[in-house]
């Protein structure tokens, strides 16, 4: 089942009540159990596009579908039931930390959907042990911890109330490289092993090409590109997206150019290694 | 979050947008105490048109005025009623018996339910409200059987005048100051403000942080409004739901937004304040302006126009002069 999109447009309405489409005509279909990626330069539509996915907006024109409840909700239907279904982790998300003490600030999520303390507690623990956040810092105060730890403590708000669906908003926005990889680690384990849709917002081509088994390229509201990172990376109008392509991609064209390499899309140091190697024995 | 205007300036390019803002404040102050020393119905009508002339010279979208003038509806209402019944001096206008009785009172408890009933179908809501209010008096009239008890309505003359007198002062308030804040940039106010209060520097109080002050917190207005907007968001993905949740959860939830806007404000008020030192911005230091403000002919016609009505109605007021009524 997983997210549907039909003919979805969202329009924000500006100071004199004039329309800014910010996405326009969206079809998509996010199936259980896919790791998405969601390209595309800043204004692109892309936060927008992934706020639907969580109720936050919900569209001007078309419908959405997400799992049986589809926006824009009746009347007096509640939201509540999507925002335990898909979990959107926002862009500086440690900005939403408020309670005393961390473990405190992941039972906040949790009890929002009616489970008691104790329960609450329970998953807290264990999204906490899930992020990587040890014991000691759950009864520190989330503004006395650092930025890395914060988005983590952040992430595991979310995770403890058990989405299927956890959107990610530019989750390596302002962390070092280590923080980054650490972060996305995560993520590919919560994919492989607890079975989680995950649907990511990156500028980060690297990480992107490493860990998403679809991408979607957004310009101008528009959905330009929905496929594998093969067939992105080679698009005859690549250039027209305003992307950048991977570090280790963009040297094997290079090798393949001045040396006359045969080439081979490769993602990561390593992939590129394995390749000259085979090269060099044949 | 996008139709959020700050301040209510609206742009345009009539003769009172080239008035020296300082100019302008000082003149609605003079206008202001001008309205209040004024004491007779025909002084303050004449007044009234005077400002009414000013507006629509003035080039202010009528409709913008009207919704300035909304909310004090249920003011006015209340003034007019309060001043008709209570002022009973003139010649006897107007006399109708009104009957309080289980008729009338279960007709008004009808109006009432329809008023609130219908309200959410109309749209012009102020006229509507005036109209049902209207209503309530007339089934009064019609509607004696079941008598409780009764009463004359009296309109007087002098109760007229009165009523006039008091609903023209607070509209000329109202439009004195909201064609300040219609022509003026929130800026341009702040800027003037600090010229004004320039001679209370000799009594060390520090006319320029105060100035500065204000116009940060007008600029970080919308600023915090996007970041409430953000974190709002953020917790509403965590469950947090104003419309769905009940009174005591609400509770908690609005304490999940203060503390990070909190926060968020802490933080950059800290972010500019080494932004503001690192650009040479000395606490009781020396700042020149890049728009300079300058006194023009229309500056000097606005004032003189204003102290003349001032001491127009102090003369009046006083009794030197006298106008014959």
């Amino acid at each position: 089942m997983g997210i549907q999109f039909k003919q979805v447009s969202y329009a924000y309405r500006g100071v004199k009540n004039e329309r800014y489409e910010a996405i326009l005509n969206i079809n998509l279909e996010i199936k259980d159990g896919e790791f998405v990626a969601i390209i595309g330069h800043t204004g692109s539509g892309k936060t927008t596009l992934v706020q639907h996915m969580n109720a936050l907006l919900e569209p001007t024109k078309g419908e959405v579908q997400i799992f049986n409840y589809r926006l824009p909700k009746k009347k007096k239907e509640k939201v509540g039931p999507i925002r335990k279904c898909v979990g959107l982790v926002f862009q500086f998300p440690e900005y939403q930390l408020f309670e005393e003490t961390v473990l405190k600030d992941i039972m906040f999520g949790p009890k929002n959907f009616g489970l008691t303390n104790e329960e609450a507690e329970v998953k807290a623990r264990e999204a906490a042990q899930l992020v990587g956040l040890t014991e000691e810092i759950l009864s520190k105060s989330p503004f006395r911890i650092s930025g890395g730890q914060m988005r983590r403590v952040a992430i595991a708000g979310i995770l403890a109330m058990e989405p299927d669906i956890l959107v990610l908003d530019e989750p390596t926005r302002g962390l070092d490289p280590q923080g980054s990889k650490e972060i996305m680690a995560l993520f590919k384990e919560l994919h492989v092993n607890h079975h989680k849709t995950i649907v990511l917002i990156s500028h980060d081509m690297n990480i992107v090409s490493q860990y998403a088994s679809r991408i979607l390229v957004m310009d101008s509201g528009h959905v330009v590109f929905d496929g594998k990172r093969d067939d992105l990376f080679n698009h005859p109008q690549f250039d027209a997206f305003h992307l950048a392509r991977p570090h280790a991609y963009e040297q094997m064209i290079h090798l393949s150019q001045q040396l006359n390499i045969p080439f081979k899309p490769v993602y990561t140091k390593g992939e590129l290694l394995e390749h000259l190697k085979e090269v060099y024995h044949e | 979050m996008n139709n959020i205007v700050i301040g209510q300036y609206i742009p345009g390019d009539s003769w009172i947008y080239k008035i020296d803002p300082r100019i302008k404040l000082s003149a609605l102050v003079i206008l202001l105490v001008t309205t209040f020393l004024l004491n007779s119905f025909l002084l303050m009508s004449m007044m009234f048109v005077l400002m009414i002339i000013m507006f629509l010279s003035s080039s202010v979208p009528f409709m913008k005025m009207i919704r300035g003038l909304k909310p004090l509806m249920f003011l006015l209402t209340f003034t007019f009623f309060i001043q008709i019944f209570s002022v009973r001096t003139g010649k006897l206008l107007f006399e109708q018996q009104m009957y309080i009785s289980y008729s009338s009172l279960g007709a008004i408890a009808g109006i009432i339910v329809l008023y609130f009933g219908l309200k959410r179908f109309t749209r012009f809501r102020v006229t509507y409200f005036l109209l049902m209010v209207l209503l309530a008096f007339v089934v009064q009239a019609l509607l004696p059987y079941g008598p409780i008890s009764e009463y004359t309505f009296q309109i007087y003359e002098g109760g007229l005048s009165q009523t006039g007198f008091f609903l023209f002062r607070i509209i000329i308030v109202v439009i004195l100051s909201s064609l300040l804040t219609f022509t003026t940039m929130p800026t341009d106010i702040t800027n003037g403000l600090e010229s004004l209060l320039k001679p209370l520097k000799v009594i060390r109080f520090p006319v320029s942080e105060l100035a500065m002050m204000l116009s940060l917190t007008l600029r970080f207005i919308p600023t915090l409004l996007e970041e409430t907007g953000k974190i709002m968001k953020a917790q509403a993905s965590r469950g947090v739901d104003f419309n769905e949740s009940k009174f005591k959860d609400k509770v908690s939830q609005v304490i999940s937004l203060l503390i990070p806007i909190f926060v968020v404000s802490f933080k950059r008020a800290e972010d500019l304040a080494n932004a503001m030192e690192a650009r040479g911005y000395i606490v009781g230091g020396k700042r020149t302006k890049i728009d300079l403000m300058k006194f023009r002919m229309i500056d000097l016609v606005a004032i003189v126009v204003c102290f003349g009505l001032l001491s127009l109605s102090i003369l009046l007021r006083t009794g030197v002069i006298a106008i014959a009524l």
